[in-house]
């Protein structure tokens, strides 16, 4: 069987729930022992935890919920509640951005998604939010800045 | 600059005029139009027709000059007539920018634009000659996605009243084939389409699994990752360079660019996930 039909067959199992052990939707979280540098990826959000706030961001004025720029459904990451982190955001942060806010989780605080499993933040992390590249975007990226 | 607090009103006024589904008014665009004229310095014809799309408008100006339907110099005369349309409420953006110029910037000479932005409320694009004015209706519908770009995936993105229509992704003007149709693609159409563009979003419709399987896409490397549960496979490909092909959890699957330099299922991954500039090793322990 070719690895591509192998790769259907297995998304169609997923999809329809019946593998053994991965389910769409899964919750997630990281455990009390992580260590920076550890990282879940809710869809194309990585969630990465740091040791402290870079220097240029700024605590957000007006925090949002949501940790990704955007209206569409895929882009609903969001904050189950703005009262247990402190949100900090990048000097820029728009959809083309690579980096999104860096949370400071003061009580446990969770990641919600409509399609992605909940990821689940304890509390003292410094959790980081980035995306995940595109290569076709850098090329288009690269493209404009040539001409 | 207080000028700056001013342009949320004349974007929402003139979204609204591009995006408004009305039929012309058809005096008040001949009142506006003599104004234009002569705001010009021109004189203004007597003749006036009203036109239902684009299409329509460019068929009647090629009829005008007495070109006929069958000759030789039809296509070059019809696209010659599309391109001669002008203003009317497609062009609401740049309108937009002289009327905000003119009244909060004080660039007066704008001020003669003023019956160019008064017939974009009652026309769709239009034509003046020397000889007769061809106005069109409005589009009688019209699609966006979140970011304000023409975009249906099921259907026209903009319909005009005769039935002519136009199809478009994400902004990427596409033939009724590649929205309504993209299983009839094939490969040789794919490959052949020569605007990126354009051939990202066939691919994408068409789908990437089929794609790699039926172009003979080379398989470079696979690996099941039992931390993410997913299956990678980077494929290099004669067009699209390489793609990683990955399984999500969720049940899907998606096709994501690499660059030339990577190697491997690991190393592509790496890439996809690198925009940090900390100095802790990343280590994914879950995707979900």
């Amino acid at each position: 069987m070719e690895v591509i039909e192998k790769m259907q067959q297995f998304v169609s199992k997923v999809s329809k729930n019946e593998h053994e052990t991965v389910k769409p939707g899964q919750p997630v979280r990281f455990t009390e022992a992580c260590m920076p540098g550890d990282r879940i990826w809710q869809g194309d959000l990585a969630l990465t935890i740091r040791t402290s706030v870079p220097s240029n961001y700024n605590l957000a004025d007006k925090p949002s919920v949501q940790l990704v720029v955007g209206n569409t459904e895929g882009s609903k990451h969001c904050l189950d509640s703005l009262n247990n982190v402190d949100i900090y955001l990048p000097p820029v942060w728009n959809a083309e951005s690579l980096k999104g806010p860096v949370l400071v989780v003061k009580q446990e605080t969770t990641v919600l998604h409509p399609t992605h499993g909940d990821v689940t933040i304890p509390e003292g992390f410094i959790v980081e939010c980035t995306y995940q590249k595109e290569w076709d975007k850098e090329q288009a990226r690269e493209a404009r800045a040539r001409d | 600059m207080k000028e700056i607090e001013k342009i949320p009103h004349y974007h929402e006024k003139w979204i609204k005029i591009g995006l408004d589904c009305g039929e012309c008014d058809f005096e008040k665009a001949k009142e506006f139009a003599r104004i234009v004229y002569e705001q010009a310095g021109e004189k203004c014809p007597d003749q006036f027709y009203l036109t239902d799309s684009p299409t329509a408008c460019a068929k009647l100006a090629v009829k005008l000059r007495g070109i006929e339907e069958n000759s030789e110099e039809y296509s070059s005369a019809f696209f010659t007539e599309l391109n001669n349309q002008v203003f009317g409420s497609h062009e609401s953006g740049w309108l937009a920018y002289y009327e905000f110029i003119w009244k909060e910037m004080g660039v007066v000479e704008c001020e003669k634009l003023q019956g160019l932005m008064e017939i974009a409320k009652h026309v769709g694009w239009w034509a003046p000659y020397d000889t007769c004015v061809i106005f069109q209706h409005k589009h009688s519908e019209i699609h966006l996605d979140d970011q304000m770009r023409l975009h249906n995936e099921t259907g026209p993105a903009v319909v005009y009243r005769d039935g002519t229509k136009v199809w478009a992704i994400g902004g990427i003007g596409l033939t009724e084939q590649i929205v309504m149709a993209p299983e009839t693609l094939t490969i040789e159409q794919i490959n052949r389409e020569n605007n990126n563009e354009i051939r990202s979003v066939m691919i994408n419709r068409f789908g990437w699994a089929r794609y790699v399987k039926e172009s003979n896409s080379t398989l470079l490397d696979f690996r099941q990752n039992d931390i993410e549960n997913t299956m990678e496979a980077l494929y290099a490909t004669e067009i699209f360079g390489k793609r990683l092909v990955v399984t999500c959890p969720t049940g899907r699957i998606f096709v994501l660019g690499a660059p030339d330099s990577v190697q491997t299922c690991e190393q592509a991954q790496a890439w996809l996930g690198s925009n940090e500039d900390s100095e802790d090793k990343v280590n994914v322990i879950a995707r979900t």
